[in-house]
């Protein structure tokens, strides 16, 4: 049977006055009818670019080479532009936010309505029957309210979003189904359902989809096929189980490695090291060769290119017959011991901790009665979605809100509303408790170099330091968290996403906290960095600073913490051993958090247990 | 009813800040130098005794500051802005026979700013760094920071004097030599402002054409057409409402200035001569006539938006 | 038309390269350099101008360019050139102070608004809604013509009309940054207020405070010189350029020059300030403005 979709030696080039610089590169792979292929990489890859491809996106100084067939149809021209006669046809595009992916000053239903006409499946359909229809769309993507259709965009939950998103796409009865990162802007519990409901209206339908994810739990959890993309090429095309036990290609290995287990205690946590190489540098070799740790002569000679290795299995690697062995292993198999810690005295105690915004009738509780304790050197985690209170609770710890009620005692020190404390007291407050936020790219001031953003940290621990003290001091810092001396100079616009985010953490250390609040802190950081920094906070925590680690993601809590909060709602619903909660969860909300990640092999944990 | 209570509540700030503004206006006459009677009367020749003794008791000049206001105000929301002092007829007479021109002029005007902005802005917000943008670019430029009678100037000269297309002054009789005398004048206000709405609508334009809702209409086969009117042109009317008080801000100030330059007998020029023969009646009047097609003008782009805006609508706030 | 959206409004999955074009770039110097050659003249003035701007000839009165005078004279007989090299003085100096003491002031009052909030907030922004009721140059002629006139009382009242914009940029410049995380990071090592506006946030608000001085400058220049024309403003008979517009505005057809050079050089000099802010704004900020 041919093949949906056959893309053969896809390029696309960024060409500016004659200025040629290439962004993808060599990039083969087919889909079949029915069939469910997962393309994966990380940010650089490639592969967001890929997809735009597909359907004719690609901005106008970009230029498409190749061959990309779609049932039969030859859609890349001699001009370097991507035809778009079957974009909205019969190849559909979900786009990853659904927040921002409908018009605002439009209904849901206007969206369906407007795609059935445009795609004459709808042509003929009127007044009752277009509604009827509208309804029909939107129940088949579990939408069975139909009042629905008459809500704003702003007036729908993010899940919901991304519902109406689809049926706007099916609305066109498409044979290929491409969806761009469409669970990542959905909270964990919606990420399972869109999920199954995407498999399911493809079984339905007889459609293909291609989904592009980062995380490659969840395309061995959807997929058949894998499609593993670095540095603007195919490294490996291989079915998903054999990507996850027999990987063929060290990148995969490298990012199997590198996400944190949530259904097991690892040892060592293995990020991958060095940055993505920009494709342009790497066109006369494997782009993988300076991060990898197999590397040979062979590597750096030629570019090497995808071959068939094993049965159905595709590699881009030279050395794969040499090392195939090795590529099984995995570097953190097996059961590892946690480290235990004995008990300690409590050192931040909260109690019935509330925060309510707005007042009268349009009151909302962020916080309702929250009560924990931290032990002096513990790692707990904070483990809840949007709109559980995780990130009020962390701005009311650090002095950034002010709680509305309830009590929180530091050390002794009672900073329940931190605008009322002495001088001295806030001081001293803000020398116990510091903090890493989410987003690298404005944690820091854009304007000062990292060397200030260091010292101004440090004379607050110490006011009165040399400027050789200072010097020694963030030297010391950096090299603490594993980055040269020569940064401190540089601003962080010049820092990568992890490389800033390793200087929030010494900007922390440097008052030498006794505990340290991070909140999301390798949410916005690739894969292969995130373990990097994961491995970065355990040792922090090893060597005596408490964590309040503020997360949604179970394998990250899973690595970091030895015992979990978990809030709901501004409510704990749940509290214990890290260990025990996540595999033995008791709370239904727990249970549901647990059920939506998938496990390292694939499978989901049922619902309900 | 959501509708209702916020014109209700943008009127009654209109209206507080009206006071105020009239209060100042109405301290004008104070804040001149010299006896209030004096200025009154039209300087120091006609200060006569008993001319003096009237305009004290007409005027109310010796009661206090607030109860004098009091008077004043009372004659405003009637319409009675008291006498000119130059020529001896009421002001709202005067005010009521320079209105049209002045009318007619910002209406001409405003006519050429939106056929020729918008069109121009669209273009150009869509086709970034062609060379069509970047000649908008640069008119825009140019023509927001050039002085309004400098423009004036320019276009008299190459217009008026050299190629004699049309006349240099006046506002002329009869409507269609009415149009014909104010079209330089009308050309010439509209710069500014095309100036201002076509950048500002590039900009909108250039941020909506980016959102991903335009892209996925597009993915979704949406017609150019559609997406145009449907997409854009709706997202990108909100910013540039935003900045239409500013156009009008600049339309009233150029408009004094384009009068000035072509003596049309409207209401700048009433002010400007008003300003120089210290006609303090007139001033105040005019001033406060001004904040008022201000203030309303912006109620009514507040209501517009929150028309447009169905997130004001339901309740999210903006 | 079609909506083909160029690469660089994408990210492109690489976070962390910022546009922006090294230097000031050749069309800034241009004017940069205009500006600075209007400065020099200003200054070595009775240098360089061939005859005294007020000498009245009637003799020579209301010539065409000539070898004696090379814009000819006005009305009075003065000579058009050096009214020119006098008139850099007025069209300088009273902007730039306007525009700095509004930056001043108004900075000043949107850093204390932006942070603090609460009553002075909101005081402020009414206070500002009811200056913005007229427009500020019709409050100006209103003003400065009942006052009675004059070019510094004119410098005067426009400070005071300029600054309501320059808070509101400031204020909602500092808006935009309290917001973002760094600014808590900072509040969080234990700054207080007026360190963090100072040390963290001023910083960063430079590109667009200093781009909106030379706005201000340009704003400035027009309105003073719009006084001019009106005959408010400078005394009749100084050389400005505004006045120079409006005072050989009749004499349009015998020498076209006594009114199209002021008004040529008023608007060269605003057009060079304005595009001066935005390339400063691009350079400090490594953004477009308005793209």
């Amino acid at each position: 049977m041919t093949p949906l979709l056959e893309v053969s030696g896809l390029a696309i080039d960024h060409v500016e006055r004659g200025h040629r610089r290439p962004l993808v590169t060599e990039v083969s792979f087919t889909i079949g009818r029915g069939e469910t292929v997962g393309l994966v990489g990380e940010s650089g890859s490639g592969k967001s670019l890929t997809a735009k491809a597909l359907v004719s996106l690609l901005p106008p100084e970009l230029r498409a080479e190749g061959s990309i067939v779609f049932d039969g149809d030859e859609l890349v021209g001699s001009d370097g532009r991507v035809s778009s006669k079957v974009r909205g046809k019969d190849i559909g595009l979900l786009m990853q936010d659904p927040f921002t992916m409908l018009n605002p000053v439009r209904t849901a239903g206007h969206h369906i309505v407007e795609t059935l006409r445009v795609s004459k499946v709808g042509a003929g359909l009127h007044g009752d029957a277009m509604r009827a229809e509208v309804v029909r769309r939107l129940a088949e993507v579990g939408i069975d309210r139909p009042s629905v259709a008459d809500r704003y965009p702003f007036e729908l939950s993010g899940g919901m979003l991304q519902r109406v998103a689809l049926a706007c796409v099916l609305a066109s009865n498409p044979r290929l189904l491409v969806a761009d990162e469409p669970t990542t802007a959905l909270d964990a519990t919606t990420q399972r359902e869109i999920l199954a409901l995407l498999g399911q209206i493809q079984r339905d339908r007889g459609m293909s989809l291609l989904l592009i994810t980062h995380d490659l739990r969840l395309a061995f959890a959807s997929c058949s096929r894998v499609l593993v993309m670095y540095a603007g090429t195919l490294v490996e095309a291989s079915p998903a189980d054999l990507v996850r036990t027999a990987p063929a290609h060290p990148y995969s290995q490298g990012l199997l490695d590198a996400v944190p287990a949530n259904d097991r205690y690892q040892q060592t946590l293995e990020g991958i090291p060095g940055r993505v190489p920009p494709v342009s540098e790497v066109l006369d070799r494997c782009g993988f060769a300076s991060r990898c740790q197999y590397v040979a002569e062979a590597c750096t000679a030629a570019r090497p290119t995808l071959r068939v290795v094993a049965p159905d299995q595709w590699s881009a690697c030279v050395r794969y017959d040499e090392i195939r062995a090795e590529l099984r292993q995995t570097a953190v198999a097996g059961i590892s011991q946690r480290r235990v810690v004995e008990a300690r005295a409590p050192l931040m105690s909260i109690s019935e901790l509330s925060k309510i915004y707005g007042s009268g009738s349009e009151q909302h509780a962020a916080l309702a009665g929250v009560d924990l304790i931290l032990n002096s050197g513990e790692a707990l985690g904070v483990v809840g979605e949007s709109g559980s209170g995780k990130t009020t609770l962390a701005r009311c710890v650090l002095g950034l809100t002010t709680p509305t009620g309830g009590r929180i005692d530091l050390d002794g020190l009672d900073v329940s509303n931190y605008s009322r404390l002495s001088g001295a007291d806030a001081a001293r407050a803000r020398r116990i408790v510091q903090c890493v936020f989410q987003d690298p790219y404005s944690s820091l001031n854009p304007m000062h170099s990292v060397g200030y953003a260091l010292a101004e940290a440090l004379s607050f621990r110490v006011p009165r330091l040399s400027r050789d003290e200072v010097e020694r001091e963030v030297r010391a810092l950096l090299e603490r968290v594993g980055l040269p001396a020569s940064y401190a100079s540089r601003r962080p616009s010049a820092l990568s996403g992890g490389q800033r985010q390793r200087v929030a953490v010494a900007r922390a250390l440097a008052v030498q906290p006794q505990v340290l609040v991070c909140d999301e802190p390798v949410a916005a950081l690739d894969v292969s960095i995130q373990a990097q920094i994961l491995a970065l906070l355990r040792d922090v925590n090893e060597q005596g600073t408490a964590l309040l680690f503020i997360t949604h993601d179970l394998g990250v809590v899973r690595q970091v913490t030895s015992r979990v909060v978990v809030l709901y709602q501004g409510n704990i619903v749940e509290q214990g051993a890290t260990d025990a909660v996540l595999d033995a969860p008791e709370h239904d909300y727990t249970r549901r958090l647990v059920a939506s990640m998938p496990r390292a092999d694939g499978t989901w944990q049922s619902v309900g247990s | 009813m959501k509708i209702a209570i916020f014109v209700a509540r943008r009127l009654v700030a209109m209206v507080a800040i009206l006071l105020v503004v009239s209060f100042l206006v109405f301290c004008l006459l104070s804040l001149a130098p010299g006896d209030p009677a004096i200025i009154l009367l039209g300087g120091p020749s006609k200060a006569t005794p008993e001319a003096v003794a009237k305009v004290r008791a007409a005027y109310h000049l010796d009661e206090p500051l607030i109860a004098q206001y009091w008077y004043w105000l009372q004659g405003v929301l009637r319409f009675d802005f008291g006498r000119s002092i130059r020529s001896q007829l009421p002001v709202f007479d005067s005010i009521h026979e320079r209105f049209p021109i002045t009318a007619a002029l910002a209406v001409y005007s405003f006519i050429i700013t939106v056929v020729i902005a918008i069109p121009l802005g669209l273009a150009a917000g869509v086709r970034r760094g062609t060379r069509l943008d970047r000649t908008v670019t640069a008119g825009s430029l140019i023509g927001f920071a050039a002085p309004v009678f400098a423009l004036a100037v320019f276009l008299i000269y190459v217009f008026a004097v050299q190629l004699g297309w049309f006349p240099v002054y006046g506002a002329g009789k009869g409507t269609i030599d009415r149009i014909y005398h104010l079209t330089l004048p009308a050309i010439t206000l509209a710069i500014g402002q095309i100036a201002i709405i076509a950048r500002q609508t590039r900009a909108a334009t250039m941020d909506v054409a980016t959102q991903d809702y335009v892209t996925f209409a597009r993915v979704r086969a949406v017609p150019a057409r559609t997406v145009w009117g449907g997409y854009v042109l709706r997202n990108a009317s909100l910013p540039v409402i935003t900045i239409s008080g500013l156009v009008l801000a600049f339309a009233l100030t150029g408009a004094v200035l384009v009068e000035q330059s072509f003596a049309l007998p409207g209401l700048g020029t009433l002010l400007v001569d008003s300003v120089n023969a210290l006609d303090v009646p007139v001033i105040q009047a005019i001033t406060l006539l001004t904040a008022f097609v201000i203030l309303s003008f912006n109620l009514i782009i507040d209501v517009a938006y929150f028309a447009l805006d169905p997130r004001l609508r339901r309740g999210v706030g903006a | 038309m079609t909506f083909d959206v160029r690469l660089s409004d994408l990210s492109l999955e690489q976070p962390g390269d910022e546009p922006g074009r090294e230097g000031l770039g050749v069309l800034a110097w241009l004017c940069l350099g205009f500006v600075v050659l209007l400065a020099v003249v200003a200054v070595i003035a009775p240098l360089i101008a061939p005859y005294d701007p007020y000498l009245q000839t009637i003799v020579d009165s209301n010539q065409g360019p000539s070898s004696k005078h090379l814009l000819g004279t006005d009305e009075l007989g003065r000579d058009i050139w050096s009214q020119l090299i006098y008139g850099t003085r007025t069209a300088l100096v009273g902007p730039t102070i306007v525009a700095i003491g509004a930056g001043l002031l108004g900075t000043f009052l949107g850093l204390l608004t932006g942070f603090r909030g609460g009553w002075v907030d909101g005081v402020t922004m009414r206070v500002i809604e009811i200056v913005y009721a007229v427009p500020p140059l019709i409050v100006a002629i209103v003003l400065v013509g009942i006052l009675g006139g004059g070019y510094w009382l004119a410098v005067v009242v426009l400070i005071f009309l300029s600054a309501p914009a320059d808070v509101r940029v400031v204020r909602s410049a500092v808006l935009a940054q309290r917001e973002l995380p760094y600014v808590a990071a900072a509040r969080a090592v234990g700054l207080r207020g007026a360190r963090v506006a100072t040390r963290h946030v001023l910083p960063n608000i430079t590109p667009t405070v200093s781009a909106n001085v030379l706005l201000q400058f340009v704003g400035a220049l027009v309105a003073l010189s719009g006084l001019a024309f009106l005959g408010l403003g400078v005394a009749p008979g100084t050389p400005d350029w505004g006045l120079m517009v409006a005072e050989n505005r009749s004499n349009l057809d015998i020498n076209p020059w006594a009114v199209i050079a002021p008004a040529l050089l008023i608007t060269l000099l605003a057009v060079s300030v304005t595009i001066l802010g935005d390339r400063v704004y691009e350079l400090l900020s490594g953004r477009r403005s308005v793209g």
